[in-house]
């Protein structure tokens, strides 16, 4: 019976072996190959793969004899091929993930060519570079891990290109994972000492996928966000300390039109005219990294004053809210300093357009609501009389729950008389209305709110379960207000976070979707502490970091500095690894007790005794003993100690023969 | 197990008189796994020797006396054709046993001398392709006379370097030579001789051989005897590292037959010749190579 290629030994000579791709050699490439396109593949087209397998399939063909090697026209043909694919993929345009494509491409058809150790070694070089293009797409730690583990493959690999005989794979991985281990000292110099140079080039045409909110809000679209447990931001405090939660409003879009349905983005109707500016209260800083989502808005507290970021590329808007010149495709990380609250000395006015474009319905839906409006402006009341009276209305009749029936076409109606179970949206959306109708000027605003303190690092993590939709009214005198009508129904909802806001059927379907257990949501809190640390640390290490850091460790950045500090290193290293290779052979040292004994020997050659060359102590002192037995006593226990010592091991006090010795030959 | 080995000293010495460092040695051997080469004149006790040392530890003893004519199939067995059942039946030779005796082993052909080789190094032995275990332990005391060398055909170096140790009995003393004209037959007495230790004692011992300590200093002396005979102008060539791991091999047994745990110089230089003395050879090409052991011992200073 014919065994399986891959079963089957053969022996080969040290040369051949050094030469041609043997069968180890070709399996370590494969699997090299597999692992370092496997993470790229679902950034890539998929046909890439099937690319990909076609060539290795073949060159395993070919290894087997079966298939013969491409030729001149299938080479140039598979690369037409490679490269029309690209072009249909990505029309032409040279984005990032072209560009890798092509890379991958590269990869995987110049395997087909490799016949020799030495075109392997290309095939290496290759690996190498796909190694740093798996980190365009993904900067988590657990990318870093991948990318270790990928050089750890590479380096087993490239080492057993050149393996004479043959070696187990924990072997090859071992030696391997110990060329990293001695590269690791030097990689960690170098990121903490090289100096940041900041982006070289834009990374260009990179698309995140949307996550979070969209930018018009419908009944049932944060529902869904509240079974969502990835983070949204993280917020460190300069002080350390959060707000209280009824504080964590983390403003992201203004939604200031309504469509019967949706509340949508309009065109700003601009600055409320201010009559001066207001005094600024209660300044908080802080600094939020937040996770691509896709779309151009930040997040931050009422009302921000100031923003920095690495790019200068954020702005305060007219609705006091941080918009990014392009949506959030990377990880990027801003500086904010909010007020908390604001005073005006003299009232903020609305321009009759503004108050006009904040007061708009359409004419035909959700009448009853309108009317009810209408009814209690017709009554005389003032702007804060009808604001308490709708949150006495929500107060007293609608319960928050993360599943409320469908609404039908005039959805603020149907909730409001009918169904008046609903999610934050349904509230802030029919409060918004229900003003709007009493002619009150009033805007929908999407974003998080509260979040959850992580102690292990001291930061705010906001995950998308936080999505929360409120309600700003405009007051005279005050400017726009925030009143939050989930806060009538839920209090709990704002104080304590989501699920002290919960029924039972409610919390069950939020604990399927995460928070399962204590230890679990420990280990959950410790990760994402981990995930922020490697953020700040790594991801964010930047000039400024760099020096401070430097000027901390080393006392200051300036060049002689580094260039001592670096040479006492190496100093340091070189020292212990000479210290370790004369502690390695101990026997190169004369050992302390046998310079006790050469003592000895000094004394008693001026009695006349020399030990011979080849003469053990004992045999020596025996030969003392016939001629001079008045030494017995004391040579026998000076014999027993230098025996427990030398070849017993025994933890005896070396003084102990010392003395003995010295007090010699009494 | 230390009364074990003194009664079991006790027991061989009563047989082989006057012959005590030998039989220690030989004992010292067979603890360290080791075989054993005596290089002897017949009639000197070898074979009582080898037969007593089997009896006492309840081994299997077979006895092949090597002639040049003799084949390896003699010593492994051979496959033989069964008429009756049509099939080629083993029957395994003398080399299956405990106790292997090998008589005037340079006499025999190279041939024949490296299928012992086998059977020696691996504790098994290949016949017709098929490897059969040999029992354990499996001990191997050849014997070789150094006198008559015509018509003999001396071991190669190679062949030497598996035997852990190489004595010669010698004459005996006049006392112990009389005890022995007036004591009974010595094959009477080793009939009458029962085993005193079971094989899970046996195996025992050799485990705890492998629990003697070296210390560093002692292997200091160990590496500078070794270094010295690859240096010193006397020699021909050096100890090898299995020759050096033999060494500390033996005098740990040494070292536990003396009732002790760890190693010191003295064990070293009590095995030295018997380990040492037939895998070195001088500039003079001499087969005796006693004088250039002592050389090596007294040269190396044992202290550093």
């Amino acid at each position: 019976m014919i065994k399986p290629f891959w079963q089957r030994t053969t022996k080969v000579t040290p040369a051949v072996r050094e030469e041609y791709l043997v069968r180890d050699k070709l399996a370590w490439l494969l699997i090299m190959q597999t692992v370092l396109i496997l993470p790229l593949l679902f950034n890539l087209p998929a046909w890439l793969g099937l690319a990909w397998a076609i060539s290795a399939s073949w060159r395993i063909q070919m290894f087997r004899g079966r298939w013969s090697a491409p030729g001149k026209v299938a080479k140039s043909l598979l690369t037409a091929i490679c490269v029309a694919g690209m072009f249909a993929s990505y029309s032409g345009n040279t984005s990032t993930e072209a560009m890798v494509g092509l890379l991958v491409c590269t990869f995987s058809l110049k395997l087909l060519e490799v016949n020799s150790t030495r075109d392997a070694q290309f095939l290496i070089f290759i690996g190498f570079i796909i190694t740093a293009s798996q980190l365009l797409f993904s900067q988590t730690p657990q990318a870093a891990a991948f990318c270790l583990f990928s050089m750890l493959l590479l380096l087993s690999c490239w080492r057993s290109l050149h393996l004479t005989h043959e070696q187990s794979p924990t072997l090859r991985l071992k030696r391997g994972g110990a060329i990293i281990l001695h590269a690791l000292p030097v990689m960690l110099v170098l990121f903490l000492v090289v100096p940041r140079l900041g982006p070289l080039w834009a990374i260009p045409n990179q698309q995140a996928a949307k996550t979070g909110f969209s930018d018009s809000l419908s009944p049932g679209d944060l529902g869904n966000l509240a079974l969502n447990p990835a983070p949204a931001f993280r917020v460190s405090f300069t002080n350390q300390t959060p707000p209280p939660a009824n504080q964590l409003y983390w403003r992201g879009i203004v939604l200031d039109g309504f469509d019967g349905r949706a509340w949508k983005m309009r065109d700003s109707w601009g600055r409320a005219s201010e009559n001066g500016s207001s005094i600024k209260q209660e300044l908080i800083d802080y600094s939020v990294i937040l996770e691509p989502h896709g779309q151009p808005w930040l997040f931050s507290l009422m009302t921000p004053i100031e923003t920095k970021s690495a790019t200068d590329s954020i702005r305060i808007t007219a609705d006091s809210l941080l918009m990014n010149r392009i949506p959030v495709a990377q990880r990027i990380r801003y500086e904010v300093t909010s007020a908390l609250k604001q005073e005006w000395p003299e009232s903020p006015q609305l321009q009759p357009l503004q108050r006009d474009g904040y007061t708009r319905l359409p004419l035909t839906s959700n009448p009853q609501t309108r009317a009810l409006g209408e009814s209690w402006r017709a009554q005389q009341l003032s702007d804060q009389q009808i604001i308490d009276k709708a949150l006495a209305l929500f107060n007293r009749e609608f319960t928050y729950t993360l599943q409320p029936p469908l609404l039908g076409v005039h959805s603020v109606d149907e909730f409001l008389f009918q169904s008046k179970r609903g999610f934050c949206e349904h509230f802030a959306s029919s409060f918004s209305f229900l003003l709007r109708a009493a002619g009150i000027p009033a805007r929908v605003v999407v974003g998080y709110q509260g979040g959850t303190w992580n102690p292990v690092e001291n930061y705010l993590l906001v995950r998308q379960s936080d999505a929360h939709a409120w309600t700003e009214v405009w007051i005279e005198g005050k400017g726009w207000q925030m009143i939050d009508p989930t806060a009538a129904v839920a209090p709990n909802r704002i104080e304590q976070g989501m699920s002290e806001a919960l029924n039972a059927s409610d919390l069950e379907l939020v604990n399927s979707a995460w928070q399962s257990s204590s230890i679990l949501q420990q280990l959950q809190i410790r990760w994402d502490a981990a995930n922020y640390v490697w953020q700040v640390w790594v991801l964010n290490y930047d000039t400024k970091t760099q020096e401070g850091l430097l000027t901390r460790l080393l006392g200051g950045t300036e060049s002689w500095r580094l260039t001592l500090w670096l040479i006492g290193l190496g100093l340091l290293g070189a020292g212990i690894f000479a210290w370790m290779l004369v502690r390695r052979r101990p026997s190169l040292a004369i050992r302390r007790e046998v310079k006790a004994i050469k003592k000895l020997e000094q004394k008693l050659e001026q009695c006349g005794y020399r030990r011979a060359q080849g003469e053990t102590l004992g045999d020596f002192f025996q030969r003392i003993l016939v001629s001079a037995p008045q030494y017995r006593a004391t040579l026998q226990n000076i014999h027993q100690l230098f025996v427990q010592i030398a070849y017993q091991n025994q933890a005896i006090q070396i003084e102990r023969l010392e003395q003995a010795i010295k007090q010699f030959p009494k | 197990m230390q009364s074990l080995i003194s009664s079991i000293i006790g027991q061989v010495d009563q047989v082989l008189l006057g012959k005590d460092q030998q039989v220690r040695l030989a004992l010292a051997c067979l603890f360290a796994e080791g075989h054993l080469l005596i290089e002897d004149l017949p009639g000197m006790g070898k074979t009582t020797l080898a037969h007593c040392l089997a009896k006492v530890l309840g081994l299997k003893f077979e006895r092949v006396q090597f002639t040049s004519d003799l084949l390896p199939a003699d010593i492994l067995g051979v496959a033989i054709f069964e008429r009756e059942q049509g099939v080629f039946k083993f029957h395994p030779g003398p080399v299956f046993t405990q106790v292997l005796l090998a008589d005037e082993i340079n006499r025999s052909s190279p041939k024949t001398q490296s299928a012992l080789l086998e059977a020696m190094e691996e504790g098994q032995v290949t016949i017709e392709g098929k490897s059969r275990l040999l029992p354990s332990p499996f001990f191997v005391i050849a014997t070789q006379n150094p006198l008559s060398q015509s018509g003999t055909f001396p071991l190669p170096e190679s062949q030497l370097d598996r035997f852990l140790m190489r004595i010669s009995l010698g004459y005996p003393s006049p006392a112990s030579e009389r005890m022995l004209f007036e004591g009974a037959d010595p094959r009477a007495r080793i009939r009458q001789m029962e085993p005193l230790v079971t094989s899970e004692q046996l195996a025992a011992i050799q485990e705890s051989v492998h629990n003697v300590k070296a210390s560093d200093s002692l292997l200091d002396y160990v590496q500078r005897l070794v270094a010295f005979t690859r240096s010193d102008v006397q020699f021909t060539y050096g100890l090898s590292p299995r020759g050096a791991l033999a060494l500390l091999r033996g005098a740990k047994a040494w070292a536990l037959i003396h009732n002790r745990e760890y190693l010191v110089p003295e064990d070293i230089q009590a095995v030295l010749l018997a380990v040492v003395g037939h895998r070195v050879r001088g500039r003079g090409h001499t087969q005796d190579t006693e004088p250039l052991v002592k050389h090596l011992r007294d040269s190396v200073n044992v202290l550093g």
